[in-house]
């Protein structure tokens, strides 16, 4: 039988309830939430005035309503010691999700660490440090003393290279601009460390390097945007699974045409009409489904193009539109430059990106038109581009996703209404660091040289590599050999003899051992091999600043105490540097201890003051007390002023037709086909005979490391679904549910058979990232010119390993798709 | 499944028809009282035992509307034809779910093509031959389902329901 709570009833909140600003921690989106807590004794009533409503609870509340709350949304936690009920519920007046709650966002408080009801024991409390054959708790200062000793010894005997760190980037939970600054500050400010590189690549580079070089940063429009539009284009972005709330509240109006009021208060006498969407991805989402049942087919074209072929697709149609003229000739001469030099360098004929792309000329053609055709009356069409992880995760990265630019600068769509190129975006962001321009281009290719043996010390900040990196399963052995050499000569001594200790682990360094330091808030895999594990607090048990996909910076508060001894990352961090700074100047060295000054933070506020407001662009009229005002609808980034207890934002980059180079101008780049880029792509697609296609799914989105001790999710994906079209099931004699192998020359993995009747043959899609399955192991090491992984473009194998175990036989396998 | 786009409103008006109904009496204070009696309160929600209907007022794979625990909660019986986990009567294959949409609440649609409830308001699609398991979607619980009993005349009743209800912090109002 599924999983239910047997729960018949909650506690109400009463009217005295405390209530604080949250934006969930888990998507890009940051849908507003509020937490309502009260003390752990009592509870508020029915009747209008005894609860935070001032609804009359007795009775059934209808659709929508903001006076309910699902058992998710409920738990007791510790505030300041002491036992409180908690309720976390989506807020109806944010303006990103207008109270929608996503089914990650409406268990924020189900995912808190609660000793009273059994939620997320997993959370690490103490510090803990390899001792007698395990990881035991220990202090702050005997943990970061050891951390210190080590790291210092390392970098003596190797230099700041012999530093190898993997770390977070982004914002929400396990990250902010909080958090990026205190890694940030140790790695790139106190140290110069090039060997880092960030939680789900191989690196330290941008995903998105191709649309930075020309000058358009890659957030530019607004979630209003995607109302206003008249034609959607979505490549490689299953929004209704990976950017919920954003989909359903802002695009899903324009597809059913009840945001044409808007469009006509906003653009005037122009036409309007209802979206109309291009859909390129290999595969049939839920999202496609979701669009033809909201727009009617005929407004809904789904590209199902060959897996990586999107460049050309891109070059044909930017052809077709300059032959048509249908292109912003005025907005081009003024706002861009090498136009002509990119159009003659990309010219591709339509039959040609037929012929690579599998599509129907017909099919290119009509997508052109809806992306590009001018309106009735001449005006120019309003079309906003979107991409994720299909294009940034897939072939030829870059030059990729400078094609899908070059057609939106083209076409005059970035930095007007109705338009924008964006990514759509995996974490929210909150990046702010000191320079990493020492770091290069390209980046050190940071796992083949842990791989290959090089670097002593390891800083793990908010990763898990063994569940989330590509040729997983080689990186894995290699990294376990490594540290196990550590494990072995940390039991040769007894660990309260620091000095013999630090002698025993730099031995094992010496003959090609790694001491490996993790820094999370739950045990991960890759902390399976960790020496040092630091517990860190998470958005809510701290306080947290973010910006979403729009920009939209808000501060998530602090409605919660971290479990044990578990604090914010940044302090952390500034705790690293003033052990670094003691153990530097203990040896003499004065000089190397200088540079760890300035991490006298106490509370999370002052790191924010010393990064976020010192650094970023408008950061000066940021502060908490701001925020807070500001609520769960903040202001959109870059601040330009605080006027009348407001801090002003940026509703749209660009839209004064100046771009981020020094003239202003954004320059089209030249961005020829090239097959599949990286290297053994093509050899692993004519060897193997499955496409493993993968990607992220609706319930485990950016959750799935505390998914893992969540009875509703586990109880679903027990195991990572591979979907896969019947007959190919049929053909190796697979039931619903069965296990399977996907393997190929770069690991093997498992995962769990969902037939899928709208799945090509031949082309399969697993969950990627998943800890009971890791797609990772088959994805091969080969990458683009700057080291960004291409996950997508994997081919494999698939056997059957097992009939469907006991947690599986439960579970439904029928079709995702509503039934229009 | 044919969509009708009038039945989130539906299900609005459901909800206010006989809104009055439910007056609960004197309830707990909110703000703590300088002086307040004990008053014993039970663990669990007392549910009512309602008959639903009758076996032969079912046929196969077709919805029969009801309301459990009370008129204001909409809910449907089914006859699946098949035996499924938790199925009630002779064949083991009668099975009572709720149609709020435990996500915001939108009135489910049955699907007899492959026995699902499905919501029209964002996609939520639950299994009624897996005790309500959603397949995709929104909500963060799977479908409340009714504990059910037949008894010798075959009378179907509800005696419980194994999930909270959208828009009731308590299942018995």
């Amino acid at each position: 039988m599924a999983y239910k709570r047997q729960i018949g009833q909650l506690p109400i909140i009463p009217a005295n309830a405390t209530v604080h600003n949250v934006v969930c921690h888990y998507c890009i989106v940051g849908c507003g939430y509020k937490a309502y807590s009260w003390d752990a004794r009592y509870e508020g009533g029915t009747a209008p005035g005894e609860n935070a409503f001032s609804v009359d609870l007795s009775r059934q509340q209808p659709a929508e309503t903001a006076a309910w709350y699902a058992p998710s949304m409920y738990n007791i936690v510790k505030q300041n010691g002491r036992d409180v009920h908690i309720v976390i519920k989506p807020d109806k007046a944010c303006v990103v999700n207008s109270g929608l709650g996503s089914v990650r966002g409406a268990r924020i408080a189900e995912m808190s660490y609660s000793r009273q009801r059994n939620t997320q024991l997993q959370r690490l409390t103490d510090p803990q440090v390899w001792r007698y054959g395990q990881l035991q708790p220990t202090s702050w200062d005997d943990a970061l003393d050891l951390v210190a000793r080590v790291t210092a010894a390392v970098i003596a005997e190797q230099g700041e290279d012999g530093l190898f760190v993997s770390a977070f980037d982004h914002g929400g939970s396990g990250g902010g601009y909080e958090n990026t600054w205190g890694t940030g500050k140790l790695y790139f400010g106190a140290m110069k460390v090039k060997n880092i590189r960030i939680h789900n690549r191989p690196a330290y580079n941008s995903e998105v390097h191709g649309s930075r070089d020309m000058g358009v940063g890659e957030l530019n429009n607004c979630y209003e945007d995607a109302e206003l539009a008249d034609t959607l284009v979505a490549v490689g972005t299953n929004a209704m699974e990976t950017q919920t709330n954003y989909f359903l509240n802002h695009w899903v109006p324009n597809l059913r045409g009840t945001s044409l009021d808007k469009k006509k208060t906003e653009f005037g006498n122009e036409p309007v009409a209802k979206a109309r969407i291009v859909i390129v991805d290999p595969r049939r989402t839920v999202t496609v489904n979701a669009c033809e049942v909201e727009a009617g087919k005929e407004n809904v074209l789904h590209l199902a193009l060959n897996s990586g072929t999107d460049l050309i697709l891109f070059n044909a149609w930017l052809t077709y539109a300059a032959e048509k003229g249908w292109i912003d000739k005025a907005f081009i001469a003024a706002s861009t430059k090498d136009f002509d030099k990119a159009l003659a360098a990309n010219t591709v004929s339509v039959a040609d990106a037929a012929r690579a792309t599998g599509l129907s000329e017909a099919d290119i053609v009509k997508a052109v038109t809806w992306i590009a055709e001018p309106k009735a009356g001449g005006a120019r069409r309003r079309t906003m581009f979107a991409y994720e992880k299909g294009l940034i995760w897939g072939n030829d990265n870059y030059r990729t996703n400078q094609a899908l630019v070059n057609l939106a600068l083209a076409t005059g769509n970035v930095g007007r209404p109705g338009g924008g190129c964006v990514r759509m975006g995996g974490h929210q962001e909150g990046y702010c660091r000191p320079s990493d321009a020492f770091v290069g281009r390209p980046a050190a290719y940071v796992d083949k040289l842990l791989i290959e043996g090089k670097g002593g010390v390891h800083h793990i900040w908010g990763c898990d590599h063994y569940k989330t990196t590509l040729n997983a399963m080689a990186f894995k052995r290699a990294y376990k050999m490594r540290t196990d050499l550590v494990k072995d000569a940390m039991a040769s001594v007894p660990y309260g003899d620091r000095d013999a200790m630090v002698a025993a682990i730099m031995g094992a360094i010496r003959k090609g051992g790694l001491f490996s330091v993790d820094v999370d808030i739950v045990p991960t895999h890759i902390g399976e091999a960790a020496h040092v594990m630091l517990p860190a607090a998470t958005s809510g048990e701290m306080n947290l600043t973010s910006m979403n996909g729009e920009r939209r910076m808000r501060l998530t508060e602090r409605y919660m105490d971290p479990p044990g001894q578990a604090m914010p990352d940044c302090l952390i961090a500034a705790r690293i540097a003033n052990h670094m700074e003691r153990v530097l100047r203990a040896a003499g060295k004065a000089e190397a201890a200088d540079k760890f000054k300035g991490f006298d933070w106490k509370t999370e506020e002052d790191a924010f003051m010393d990064g976020y407001a010192k650094n970023e662009k408008g950061g000066g009229f940021v502060t908490y007390d701001r925020l807070r005002a500001m609520g769960t609808n903040g202001f959109q980034e870059p601040a330009t002023a605080y006027t009348d207890g407001k801090i002003v934002g940026t509703k749209r980059l660009f839209a004064d037709g100046k771009f981020n180079k020094p003239d202003g101008k954004a320059v089209f780049a030249e961005t020829r086909w090239r097959g599949l880029q990286a290297p053994g792509k093509q050899a692993e697609k004519d060897k193997f005979a499955f496409l493993i296609n993968n990607g992220r799914a609706n319930l485990v989105w950016q959750s799935a490391y505390l998914d893992v001790e969540n009875e509703l999710v586990m109880d679903r994906w027990p195991y990572p679904f591979i979907e896969m079209n019947p007959q190919d099931m049929g053909e190796l004699g697979l039931k619903s549910g069965d296990l399977v192998e996907v393997y190929n020359e770069n690991g093997s993995t498992q995962a769990m058979a969902y037939p899928t009747p709208t799945a090509k043959r031949k082309e399969t899609f697993m969950l990627f990232g998943f800890p009971t399955g890791v797609q990772g192991n088959v994805v091969s090491a080969g990458v683009n010119e700057y080291v960004i992984p291409n996950y997508k473009q994997t081919w494999g194998n698939i056997r059957k390993i097992a009939d469907a175990p006991e947690g599986v036989r439960h579970l439904t396998f029928k079709s995702k798709e509503y039934p229009a | 499944m044919k969509r009708c786009p009038s039945l989130v409103d539906a299900g609005r008006r459901s909800f206010l028809t006989g809104a009055g109904l439910a007056t609960a009496g004197a309830a707990a204070a909110t703000v703590l009282p300088a002086q307040a009696k004990a008053a014993p309160a039970l663990a669990l929600v007392k549910y009512p035992a309602s008959r639903l209907a009758n076996l032969k007022d079912l046929t196969v794979n077709e919805p029969h509307n009801v309301a459990y625990p009370d008129v204001n909660a909409p809910g449907v019986l089914l006859k699946l034809g098949t035996r499924v986990p938790g199925g009630a009567g002779p064949d083991g294959d009668i099975v009572g779910f709720t149609t709020l949409c435990p996500h915001k609440g939108f009135l489910l649609t049955y699907s007899t093509g492959d026995k699902t409830l499905n919501c029209p308001g964002h996609y939520s699609r639950f299994d009624c031959e897996k005790g309500g398991q959603q397949i995709w979607g929104q909500a963060t619980q799977n479908l409340p389902q009714y504990a059910l009993r037949v008894d010798a005349k075959g009378d179907i009743y509800a005696e419980g329901v194994d999930e909270l209800i959208y828009g009731r912090l308590s299942n018995v109002l």
